[in-house]
């Protein structure tokens, strides 16, 4: 707060000021929307979805214990060997027991639009976890992406 | 009295008008309040009901998602006064509308005080906002009920006295002699000072931005409001405050701009000269959607004034700036330098 005392001329040109500053963002307003089903942003390769190839897999529990928020638990397999499921409600997708894997038997993709009707349903089991999820795409959306035109930040339809 | 006559009598069609344009005005005027905000604020607006038309139908989407929604009436509320209250509140305040001339014929009733009866019962709307907001025995509509009496307080007095000070202008209360007078020179450049005080204790006493004050919804959650819900709502504060400044507009196209005056245009008499007397009627619906577009915009613009702060604009500032609106226009009069 300022201690500067309010006068009548300051409280005028402050009401006009802010309607100024109204009009002008009225006449050119300064946005960028994305209408999320009809277009999409394109964030280029990003990381997502985990997948698990299982006969990779050594059961080292380097997965598990990198993991940052606990995500990973060891479900134990009939043939004696421990696999990775992954907890979705948990997951940050930092990508970092993919990293960690010495044999390459996770593999991430770049699928992040994902929902779930119920929680149990985000606890994904090592099977689960070998095919990737199949995605619902109602809308034939446009991919579109954020670009700086002359300094000011623009939404530009990108060409399939 | 045949049924032709019925059916062409300008009463009839005065109501008829008023109640579709009304309802197109409030249409355009909320679309456009939704819509010029969101562009303010880097946003879009309403966009899925007819994307085409830039969602100018989602507010007819909401009024029926109200419609169809339970009244629900609290266990602890005054029965009586919780229906009632929504009702009284919006036929004061489109009722206030239609005691005003649309052109020097279409107009319900013939008495020359018609704009006195319009201001009286406009003001009355407050304490159908305090009836609201006591009956509902909910803390912050008892908040919100006591901060609107305080606002009246507020408003009341510089309302009424640029109301004076036009009449002082003119020196008559009929609204056809004061349309008359307005023919070349409009009360608003006559006597700007009056303007200035009518617009801002408007934007007070219909809850425009700065002065959402009893109703605000970061402070009392809606206010006298708050338990309202269904048809309720859009009688109350969906809808009824929109016709409330319908009305004031309406009242202050009259006053200040002119109201159907088209300088070297006069209409003939009534059923003969239709279209005449119906592109007036548009040309009033006009000014008053233009001066609602601006209370409307208000919203885009403006952060909400704190209570003191509100209650000393409205006494030291308005009530000043209208005594001496009232003193500029007995000086103008004096002078003789008005019509």
């Amino acid at each position: 707060m300022s201690a500067e005392k309010t006068t009548l001329r300051g409280v005028v040109k402050a009401t006009i000021d802010a309607l100024a500053v109204a009009a002008r963002n009225f006449v050119k307003p300064e946005r960028i929307t994305i209408y999320y089903p009809y277009e999409r942003l394109d964030y280029g390769k990003m990381r997502g979805w985990i997948g698990l190839w299982t006969e990779k897999c050594t059961s080292c529990m380097m997965c598990a214990r990198i993991c940052p928020t606990n995500a990973i638990k060891m479900y134990p397999a009939p043939n004696g060997k421990r696999y990775p499921g992954i907890d979705y409600g948990r997951c940050i997708m930092c990508h970092f027991c993919i990293d960690v894997c010495p044999t390459d038997a996770l593999y991430g993709t770049d699928i992040k639009e994902l929902t779930w009707y119920d929680y149990k349903e985000m606890i994904y089991t090592p099977d689960m976890e070998r095919e990737p999820p199949k995605i619902q795409e109602p809308y034939k959306s446009v991919k579109v992406a954020i670009k700086y035109v002359g300094g000011i930040p623009k939404k530009v339809r990108l060409q399939e | 009295m045949d049924l032709w006559s019925l059916l062409l009598s300008p009463r009839l069609w005065f109501f008829i008008l008023m109640f579709a344009a009304s309802g197109a005005v409030l249409l355009t005027v909320v679309w456009f309040e939704r819509k010029a905000a969101a562009r303010v604020q880097m946003r879009v607006g309403p966009y899925h009901v007819s994307p085409q038309l830039g969602g100018y139908l989602q507010l007819l989407a909401d009024a029926f998602k109200f419609i169809i929604s339970e009244p629900i009436v609290p266990r602890g509320a005054h029965k009586i006064l919780f229906v009632w209250g929504p009702a009284v509140f919006v036929t004061l305040a489109f009722g206030a509308s239609l005691l005003l001339p649309l052109t020097p014929e279409l107009r319900l009733i013939k008495d020359p005080h018609g704009l006195v009866f319009s201001l009286v019962v406009l003001l009355l709307v407050s304490i159908s906002i305090v009836i609201i907001g006591w009956s509902v025995n909910n803390k912050f509509a008892y908040i919100g009920a006591a901060r609107e009496a305080l606002l009246v307080a507020a408003y009341e007095l510089p309302l009424i006295l640029s109301f004076l000070a036009m009449a002082i202008l003119y020196g008559t209360l009929n609204p056809l002699e004061i349309v008359q007078k307005q023919t070349l020179l409009v009360g608003a450049i006559l006597n700007p000072l009056a303007f200035l005080v009518f617009v801002v204790a408007t934007a007070m006493a219909t809850a425009r931005f700065p002065f959402e004050i009893a109703d605000y919804e970061g402070d009392v959650a809606t206010g006298p409001y708050s338990d309202y819900g269904g048809i309720f709502l859009v009688l109350s504060f969906a809808g009824g405050a929109y016709y409330a400044t319908f009305s004031y507009s309406f009242l202050a196209t009259l006053l200040f701009l002119g109201g159907w005056a088209l300088p070297g245009y006069a209409p003939g008499p009534w059923p003969q000269d239709m279209i005449g007397h119906l592109t007036l009627a548009v040309w009033v619906f006009l000014k008053t959607t233009v001066l609602m577009f601006f209370f409307a915009f208000l919203r885009a613009a403006m952060p909400v004034l704190r209570l003191d702060h509100a209650l000393a604009l409205g006494w030291r500032g308005l009530l000043t700036l209208g005594l001496l609106a009232v003193l500029w226009s007995a000086a103008l009069r004096l002078a003789g330098a008005v019509p």
